[in-house]
């Protein structure tokens, strides 16, 4: 990373060729259309190149730096393009695998993710269901109701009150 | 709601959460991201959320973009090089390796066959991939020339003497023993004509068949069968290499 705040662009490229193909599948979870994924996927490493010089290792691993980037335009994308699109209406899309919380105990980053994943599965079934689709697909709270077919107030609590439990986990 | 009150310092903590997590919308996302954008304070706890949930994307089967976004996200780096730049070029250079290589392995495979085919009985005669057809009134006036390239599955007919127009459309047939002959398509008087082979692609249809040429009315034969005057035949043969 060092050298890439440096301007260094073979780094750069070679940064790419390792993260590239694990956020295009993230934002193309959220966003579910090639194209807005190909448009996102420029600008998270166009902002991540500018951004360098500002990565510390304290933001965590360069991945999970990387991915919050990711998420976060991908979010801002979804939200602005599509406000109405079901994931189910993709079929590129939903022929991809269904993720799976077991993915998690196989990554590199091991510990972390590994903490993550024994917390979230201490959470009621549904609620749980709430807070992975809406990291992984980008849901909101209305589209949480639809999907789940329960009342926008008991979704609204699921989440909360899930959140809070995480990070009561996590910082044990 | 632009009057909405502002979320107390309490709650920041499960609004950061929800906002990191993407779930809000409308007002409330407006809300929350105004919010960030003045209060450092929740502006961290918001980035202190989004890390705490990353490692969720870990689990997401990774997707391999399409090869020139690379080229599309160097061209946009400050002093971007354009987008044909050292991506594309290295990649067409890696090809251009590659088709090196391949033509050298060739060049010997070609030697090696050469060697071959000089030992007659070694090598067995390979189904003929090309037939050829001299058509004619007999075999002292030849009208066209065809030939039927089953590898690039097409008809090729040149005309090799002048004849006057037709009143018709020449169409061109296929004869088998006892078969109904099959129509290859038009052709025409002066200028040669490719066509395609269509389902006619086989060397066991094509071995020991004739093609005939008969004279049609103008858009060839209404019935799909041969219905004018036979004018020029010739039997197809097996073509050397």
């Amino acid at each position: 990373m060092a050298s890439i705040a440096q301007g260094d662009r073979q780094a750069f490229g070679q940064l790419y060729q390792a993260t590239s193909a694990k956020l295009y599948g993230v934002v193309l979870r959220v966003l579910a259309r090639r194209a807005l994924a190909d448009e996102c996927l420029q600008e998270v490493y166009v902002r991540a190149w500018h951004a360098a010089p500002n990565y510390a290792p304290d933001k965590g691993a360069v991945m999970t730096w990387l991915i919050t980037i990711a998420r976060n335009r991908a979010l801002d994308l979804r939200r602005r393009e599509r406000p109405a699109a079901s994931l189910d209406d993709v079929p590129e899309v939903a022929d991809l695998r269904d993720e799976t919380l077991d993915a998690l105990a196989l990554t590199e980053q091991a510990s972390d993710a590994r903490r993550l994943k024994a917390c979230i599965e201490q959470l009621d079934e549904e609620p749980k269901r709430c807070v992975l689709l809406a990291f992984w697909q980008g849901m909101t709270h209305e589209e949480l109701a639809t999907r789940l077919e329960r009342p926008l107030g008991t979704i609204k609590s699921w989440v909360r009150r899930s959140l809070l439990r995480l990070k009561d986990c996590l910082a044990t | 709601m632009s009057d909405s009150p502002a979320t107390p310092p309490e709650d920041w903590e499960a609004l950061a959460a929800e906002l990191a997590l993407g779930v809000l919308s409308g007002q409330e996302l407006a809300d929350a991201e105004g919010l960030e954008a003045r209060e450092p304070a929740f502006r961290r706890l918001v980035e202190a959320w989004r890390l705490r949930l990353a490692p969720l994307a870990l689990a997401v089967q990774p997707v391999v973009p399409p090869s020139v976004l690379w080229s599309l996200i160097e061209a946009r780096l400050p002093g971007g090089r354009p987008a044909e730049a050292p991506g594309l070029v290295q990649q067409l250079t890696h090809r251009l390796k590659i088709w090196r290589m391949a033509t050298a392995t060739l060049a010997l495979a070609a030697v090696a066959l050469a060697v071959l085919v000089a030992m007659p009985g070694i090598l067995r005669p390979p189904a003929p991939e090309r037939f050829v057809a001299v058509l004619g009134e007999g075999a002292q006036s030849p009208q066209f020339l065809v030939t039927v390239d089953l590898g690039k599955q097409v008809v090729s007919i040149v005309p090799v003497a002048q004849i006057g127009s037709p009143s018709g459309d020449f169409e061109l047939w296929l004869v088998k023993g006892e078969q109904a002959p099959k129509s290859l398509g038009l052709i025409s008087a002066s200028d040669g004509r490719k066509l395609a082979v269509g389902d006619l692609a086989q060397p066991a249809l094509l071995k020991g068949g004739l093609l005939a040429i008969s004279l049609e009315p103008k858009g060839g034969s209404p019935t799909g069968a041969p219905t004018g005057p036979v004018i020029y035949t010739g039997p197809l043969l097996p073509a050397p290499e």
